[in-house]
């Protein structure tokens, strides 16, 4: 009668292993990694029979980290778009792994290391400090951790874009648009560039608005939308009419919610301003694969140095997408002179991040 | 004065009716969780159900632009994936905890990898019509209780209309009473020409219909898409409301309401800005709860033989 003694016991053991070992095949939680060769048929590829040059023409390889999903519309689908498009102004050859837990990472690094890999990019500042251990194994590999100040000789460097500039215009332009004059912050998890642009979008909020009120929530997720969405009520209900939503995936839900209620929202971290055009004015871009260009640019040329490099208004890694039709000259006024005063240096930013 | 009382009635009003939103997919997944926790099983693997509804619901809905489709198919995804649940805790014997670990990291990988064959890696996941917002025509009208309990759309109707029903199905046929029985002494049942397998199969599917409408309702009817992971630990906490409510229907939906509730005032208390860390506050539905299991509700006994394979022999 039973199933073990009909099939054996290890025929059942085996379905099991098979219904686990399917999950990791599948992208599943343990860090789905692929790999996409150079594209073929660049330029600068040697021709067949004559690759005597030796190693230096071959391409080279760069391996990055993420903590999430590349199709979260923010954080990571930018680093995900960084690296295709340095693939395709480089050749160099790519590979990614989605997902990667804090604790995980070191392992990431290690694997990727002895794969040969030039340049592992960890996207997140949690990944500085097991760049920093397994970078001291490889001397001759370089690291490179994102949204995070750290250098270490002779490998390990680090670039961000600049999240207070971003929180700042975020938050002058939702004050400028607020009627009542009460904006809200939805953030996901307590990191510090959610941190960062919380604090930043408050100081530009009243900035351009002295008397600007400002509420905000920390989701402490970025996968429960849901929750995202009642937290964005909730907000609301406190009498914000401007929200700003900072939450990566979750934030289309908290844009959803402002639509649904009629009130305005617009989303940092990723472009948005095409899924509610009446309800998001415009979209200050943080762009995140600028910072993935620019380490394989410095690889590439040979310029990695193990430094700290932010780039932001100035670069274009920060900026304004285009204006949508309903929105007021003066808001556009406004905050266009918010961003002068920012380069004129005429306000001190707030900068959690060490 | 009166229009401080009117404020706090209406902050009242919307705090509940979060409450109801919040808590609805965690009563509609618990009507199914009490039959398998009293049929004596593992509801560990109701997260990855959950996923498994709310990603089949949006496919049914985006391939045929109807919800009501979408939640059909998210049903028949549930009983199919909760078929090869049942096959192996009950008909193998495997370890349940072990299964219902697989069963949520399967689900999670295989939505991601379909959501990305079927929906592409974009960065706009496609929207679906979600289920429509159905007021109940006049009871809709009544202050407070309007707005709380009759504007919802049509599942939240239906997770409550199941409290009563799986009540009565446990406590008053005689399906319930081998339900029952089957958690607590299988050999018992067994003797008495109780066919222990078919109950703990029918409780199963039963369960995996309800966990992935519950699933299909967080993606349709919360929202109108899929996400990866979407679930968020729903299934877990659906779990606890069980328990919760001492493996009771009427128990398990005050338990899924008082996480809504808990939820909804947590988000509340942040949006006031009273400058509390966020994380306290965060905690403070999980304190609220453990203080009500621990001081008010008593000890809770489990099903006797929850967790355990029965073996004819």
């Amino acid at each position: 009668m039973s199933i073990k003694r009909i099939f054996g016991k290890g025929v059942v053991m085996l379905l099991i292993v098979c219904l686990v070992g399917s999950v990791s095949v599948l992208a599943g939680c343990g860090g789905g990694s692929k790999e996409e060769p150079a594209p073929s048929g660049e330029g600068e590829k040697p021709s067949d029979g004559s690759s005597s040059s030796g190693d230096s023409s071959a391409p080279k390889k760069v391996a990055l980290i993420l903590p999430g999903e590349i199709t979260d519309m923010g954080w990571n689908s930018y680093a995900y778009n960084g690296l295709m498009k340095a693939r395709d102004l480089y050749g160099v050859e790519v590979a990614y792994s989605e997902k990667v837990s804090d604790s995980d990472a070191e392992e990431f690094f290690r694997g990727y290391a002895k794969d040969g890999y030039d340049l592992i990019i960890g996207h997140g500042f949690e990944f500085g400090e097991p760049a920093t251990k397994v970078a001291k194994e490889f001397p001759d590999v370089k690291f490179a951790v994102t949204s995070i100040n750290l250098s270490q000789e002779p490998n390990v460097g680090s670039i961000t874009t600049d999240n207070p500039q971003q929180g700042f215009l975020a938050g002058a332009v939702a004050a400028l648009l607020s009627e009542k004059g009460k904006i809200g912050y939805v953030g996901g998890r307590e990191i510090p560039p959610v941190i960062e642009k919380q604090k930043n979008s408050e100081l530009g909020a009243k900035h351009v608005r002295p008397d600007c009120e400002y509420v905000s929530v920390i989701l402490g997720t970025y996968d429960d939308l849901q929750k995202a969405k009642e937290s964005t009520y909730s907000l609301i209900e406190q009498g914000a009419d401007v929200i700003i939503a900072n939450a990566d995936k979750s934030t289309i839900a908290i844009l959803e919610a402002c639509k649904e209620k009629g009130i305005k929202g617009l989303g940092i971290g990723g472009e948005y301003r095409d899924l509610a055009p009446e309800t998001i004015p415009v979209d200050v871009i943080n762009d995140a694969s600028a910072c993935i260009v620019v380490l394989v640019e410095k690889l590439v040329k040979g310029e990695f140095k193990p430094e700290f490099t932010r780039i932001g208004i100035k670069e274009g890694a920060v900026r304004l997408t285009e204006w949508n039709d309903w929105v007021p000259q003066e808001v556009k006024d406004g905050v266009q002179k918010a961003i002068e005063d920012l380069e004129a240096g005429k306000v001190e930013l707030i900068r959690v991040a060490k | 004065m009166g229009q401080e009382l009117f404020a706090i009635i209406d902050g009242a009003t919307n705090l509940l009716s979060a409450a109801v939103r919040m808590g609805a997919p965690l009563l509609l997944a618990s009507a199914g969780l009490v039959f398998t926790a009293r049929a004596g099983m593992s509801n560990l693997g109701t997260e990855g159900v959950m996923l498994m509804g709310a990603f089949s619901g949006v496919v049914g809905a985006y391939l045929t632009g109807s919800p009501w489709l979408g939640a059909l198919l998210a049903i028949c995804i549930g009983v199919i994936f909760e078929l090869i649940v049942a096959f192996l805790v009950v008909t193998a014997r495997a370890n349940q905890v072990i299964v219902a670990m697989a069963t949520n990291l399967l689900a999670l990988g295989l939505t991601s990898s379909y959501g990305r064959v079927i929906f592409g890696v974009s960065t706009r996941p496609p929207r679906v019509p979600p289920y429509p917002l159905f007021k109940i025509p006049f009871l809709a009208d009544i202050p407070v209780l309007g707005p709380v309990l009759f504007s919802h759309n049509a599942l939240v109707y239906l997770a409550f209309f199941l409290v009563p029903v799986t009540h009565f199905i446990l406590y008053r046929t005689s399906l319930g009473l081998k339900v029952r029985v089957v958690g607590e002494h299988p050999r018992a049942a067994d003797s008495v020409g109780v066919n222990v397998y078919l109950v703990k199969y029918l409780c199963c599917l039963t369960r995996g219909a309800m966990a992935a409408l519950a699933g299909s309702y967080l993606s349709l009817g919360a929202l109108n898409m899929f996400t990866e992971n979407m679930v968020a630990g729903r299934g877990y906490m659906a779990v606890s409301a069980v328990i919760f409510g001492k493996w009771t229907p009427v128990g398990s939906a005050l338990g899924a309401l008082l996480f809504g509730a808990g939820d909804a005032l947590q988000m509340r208390l942040q949006a006031m800005g009273w400058g509390l860390p966020y994380q306290f506050v965060q905690a403070l539905p999980y304190v609220i709860t453990l203080v009500i299991l621990t001081g008010l509700v008593g000890k809770a006994v489990q099903p006797a033989a929850t967790g355990e394979a029965y073996s004819k022999e």
